[in-house]
């Protein structure tokens, strides 16, 4: 149960319930709010009933040709609220719209190779590898990324994903080109 | 002017070195006296180094002979920012678009620069004209927004003069064709619920455009909230429930169904009974179908709790064995979710009155959880379980006051949990919690009331001796270091606890939502350099709202994002107006005040120079900071 709607602006003021989990980041407000003026309908919040913050998703669109697609960001659930399927019901959302309004190609995000649990969770929402990113999270010690993709029914043909995009190795730099 | 000869003045100011800045700039101007692009420059060093009199009386010459060359306008504009007076630079691209009027991007640093600065009727005014001289639709939008902006600001008077042009200009822009994108339909959508006008509003959505629109989630949430609003509950009623059909876990949709179910049984109080019988046939389908699907949701059954607590509250006419029955049902099912006692709260408070009922309840779950299951993942459910049926009774029993006895009897049992649920935890990742991690927080929670209750140290450093050996095993619980943070500060400790909360890594919005945790009992522990130190950079966020926020209004107009501008505004006049910044300036002051006090007459000076307006305690509207 949750009421799923649009990120607001001073929705940052009530956040920290979720934010002061380690694992996820707080950004400046230029971050959060760039992300609001320009794709406000791919920036959504779960909340409970009384209106506590369980969780949010941050996402955008972008690329050219056939490589337009929805980007998730970041994607994340307070402690106490997880194992409810909270982020399948984001991703959903996120999905439909970079579908109906964005009319993309896919949808893709970035994820550490060694997190395993989120790896076999986006692999249960039909995610898949298209290729593994080499240093592409840097700290003491430099990590790669999966970068991970689901089609949209916009490419019928199943052409923006592949198979073993595990052994597909890229650098960061090469990001920006398609295939 | 060569570029040859300004590079190094350029190059000066960007690597911050102000004073060669000065020098270069000065040996230009002594050639060229009247080289606005230079003295512009200069004023901007001049503003680095702290000369912000000359700085500003250097800009009021570059103003003067209106320049309208970009470069000169961008130093001028730099410079205007860094001494703090926005509304200068209105005026210097006002004289610019003047000059040129068919120079778009002046007109567009015009519109921008009264953005920035929240004057409305100035941005309707260059949108109005913008729109006329380059006949873009996004022009006359912004000119709309500015309307239903000026609208807003003044929603107490009567007779809304700005609301009515807006809602006038916008039916006009709809009739012309000009309403395409989903945001231009927000926006006649704000200017309408801004009105008050919901059944207009409902009627835009009816009409062809707003169904188009209706392809965005939060249109269609919108749709349905305005057919409650304009009290249209048969409608209402018909598409929460296909809503609730596709997924049952929207709680959104659920309270409209119930909204508008009570509305037609007090309509129609004949068919109470049929009405009813419909909801819970609702419900009973609904609860099958989550049954059978991968991830259980709860949503059908809350619902179930929720019906109720609506009836109860509707006519009392309710079984409460059957209502206890639901929730017990409740816990049985959702009791191993940790979010399983917030579920429960406001149904347990609907139902369960009186203490004896309290005690049976918990006694009832109680018996019916064993907690002596042998299978290893039995016991984890278990274990959450039986936090939850603690927490549960440490609300309901929140009134009473426990015996000495009593209290270190139920810590003791708390803590003994809590070590027999560990060593299920050895192979969590670093970053995760113990599975009993909240015993220990219940534990401390009613040892910190017997600390209020008796004033008695002791029970606050047992809690420490407690939150710190749970801490070392999970070593990112931020509920460990709040409760932490506040317990140190009782006993004294300013060390500890800045140690805790630095761990914390607060940062940005945080600062203003979350440092009052370690600062605002911490001006009587004497540490005042790094009290001092922590709040000066707590301050940044203040700084960065005046700097980020109106860029971002900025981008949300450049975007023709129209539903968030209000919001935005918001966000920056939440900040603007923190209690929180002004309770910092306070202790800041406090702190200035006893460090300058040294000698009496330096301290009388240092009162005599504090300027009251940096404390306002009243005339501005403060928002609360939890």
């Amino acid at each position: 149960m949750s009421q799923l709607r649009r990120f607001k602006a001073t929705d940052l003021f009530s956040f920290n319930n979720v934010n002061l989990d380690v694992l996820t980041e707080t950004y400046n407000i230029s971050f959060y709010l760039q992300y609001l003026a320009r794709w406000p309908d791919l920036f959504s919040v779960q909340t409970t009933a009384k209106g506590n913050v369980m969780g949010y998703v941050m996402g955008k669109a972008e690329g050219t040709g056939k490589n337009w697609h929805g980007h998730v960001t970041a994607i994340t659930v307070g402690p106490e609220y997880r194992r409810l399927g909270l982020a399948d019901g984001m991703m959903d959302l996120l999905e439909e719209v970079s579908e109906k309004t964005y009319n993309g190609w896919f949808v893709d995000l970035y994820v550490r190779v060694s997190n395993a649990v989120a790896i076999g969770m986006y692999r249960k929402f039909g995610y898949s590898v298209y290729r593994r990113v080499k240093n592409y999270y840097a700290g003491a010690v430099d990590e790669d990324a999966y970068d991970m993709r689901k089609p949209l029914k916009r490419d019928k043909k199943r052409e923006t994903i592949r198979e073993n995009g595990e052994n597909v190795m890229v650098h960061p730099e090469e990001l920006d080109s398609w295939r | 002017m060569a570029d040859r000869k300004l590079r190094p003045l350029y190059e000066a100011i960007d690597e911050g070195h102000n004073k060669e800045a000065l020098q270069h700039a000065n040996k230009i101007l002594k050639k060229t006296p009247d080289y606005p692009l230079v003295k512009a420059l200069k004023a901007l060093a001049l503003v680095r180094s702290g000369k912000e009199e000359e700085a500003t009386e250097l800009c009021a010459q570059v103003k003067a002979s209106q320049p309208t060359d970009e470069p000169t306008l961008q130093a001028a504009t730099m410079a205007y920012k860094e001494v703090g007076q926005h509304d200068q630079i209105v005026h210097l691209y006002e004289a610019a678009a003047k000059l040129q009027p068919n120079n778009e991007e002046f007109a567009n640093h015009w519109f921008m620069a009264m953005v920035r600065g929240n004057d409305l009727k100035g941005q309707q005014q260059a949108a109005l004209k913008l729109h006329k001289t380059f006949k873009n639709n996004k022009y006359l939008f912004w000119a709309i927004m500015s309307l239903a902006l000026q609208g807003e600001a003044h929603k107490a008077g009567a007779n809304n003069l700005s609301y009515t042009l807006a809602e006038r200009m916008m039916t006009k822009a709809m009739e012309e064709g000009r309403v395409q994108q989903t945001e231009e339909l927000r926006l006649y959508l704000l200017i309408l619920i801004g009105q008050d006008k919901k059944k207009e509003a409902l009627a835009l959505l009816d009409s062809e455009p707003g169904q188009k629109a209706l392809l965005d989630p939060e249109i269609r949430q919108m749709y349905v909230e305005l057919m409650t609003e304009a009290r249209e509950w048969t409608r209402a009623f018909d598409t929460s429930r296909s809503v609730l059909l596709e997924n049952s876990d929207d709680w959104i949709s659920w309270t409209v169904y119930f909204d508008s179910l009570f509305q037609r049984v007090s309509e129609k109080p004949e068919c109470e009974q049929e009405l009813l019988g419909e909801a819970h046939a609702l419900i009973e389908k609904l609860k099958k179908s989550a049954l059978e699907a991968s991830i259980l949701k709860r949503g059908p059954f809350l619902a179930e709790l929720e019906l109720d607590s609506r009836i109860m509250k509707e006519n009392n006419n309710i079984d409460l064995d059957v209502a206890m029955d639901h929730i017990k049902a409740y816990f049985e099912r959702f009791g191993t979710k940790p979010c399983c006692f917030e579920d429960l709260q406001p149904y347990a408070d609907t139902f369960i009155s009186s203490a004896e009922d309290g005690t049976k309840f918990i006694l009832s779950i109680r018996d019916a959880t064993r907690l002596d299951s042998e299978e290893t993942s039995a016991k984890l459910k278990n274990i959450q379980k039986d936090i939850n049926i603690y927490k549960l009774e440490h609300y309901l029993k929140s009134n009473e006051s426990l015996s000495d006895e009593e209290a270190f009897s139920k810590v003791e049992k708390l803590w003994t949990a809590y070590t027999k649920a560990l060593p299920f935890g050895e192979s969590l990742e670093k970053t995760e919690r113990q599975y009993g991690d909240d015993y220990v927080v219940l534990a401390c929670q009613i040892l910190l009331k017997k600390y209020r209750e008796k004033q008695d140290m002791s029970y606050i450093l047992h809690s420490i001796v407690m939150l710190e050996t749970s801490l070392a095993k999970s070593t990112y619980n931020f509920q460990f270091k709040m409760f932490l943070i506040r317990l140190y500060l009782i006993v004294g400790a300013y060390e500890p606890a800045h140690r805790i909360f630095s761990t914390l890594d607060v940062k940005h919005i945080q600062y203003d939502t979350l440092t009052h945790y370690l600062t605002d009992r911490s001006i009587a522990l004497g540490q005042f350099d790094q009290l001092a130190d922590t709040i000066s950079l707590a301050c940044s966020i203040y700084k960065s709202n005046e700097i980020e926020t109106p860029e971002m209004i900025v981008k949300a107009y450049q975007y023709a994002t129209f539903s968030k501008i209000q919001e935005f505004i918001e966000f920056r006049a939440r900040l603007d107006h923190s209690i929180q910044h002004t309770l910092f300036n306070i202790d800041l002051a406090r702190i200035e005040a006893l460090q300058s006090s040294f000698a009496a007459k330096y301290g009388v000076q240092f009162f005599s120079d504090l300027d009251p307006s940096v404390y306002p305690y009243e005339g501005k509207p403060f928002y609360r900071v939890t």
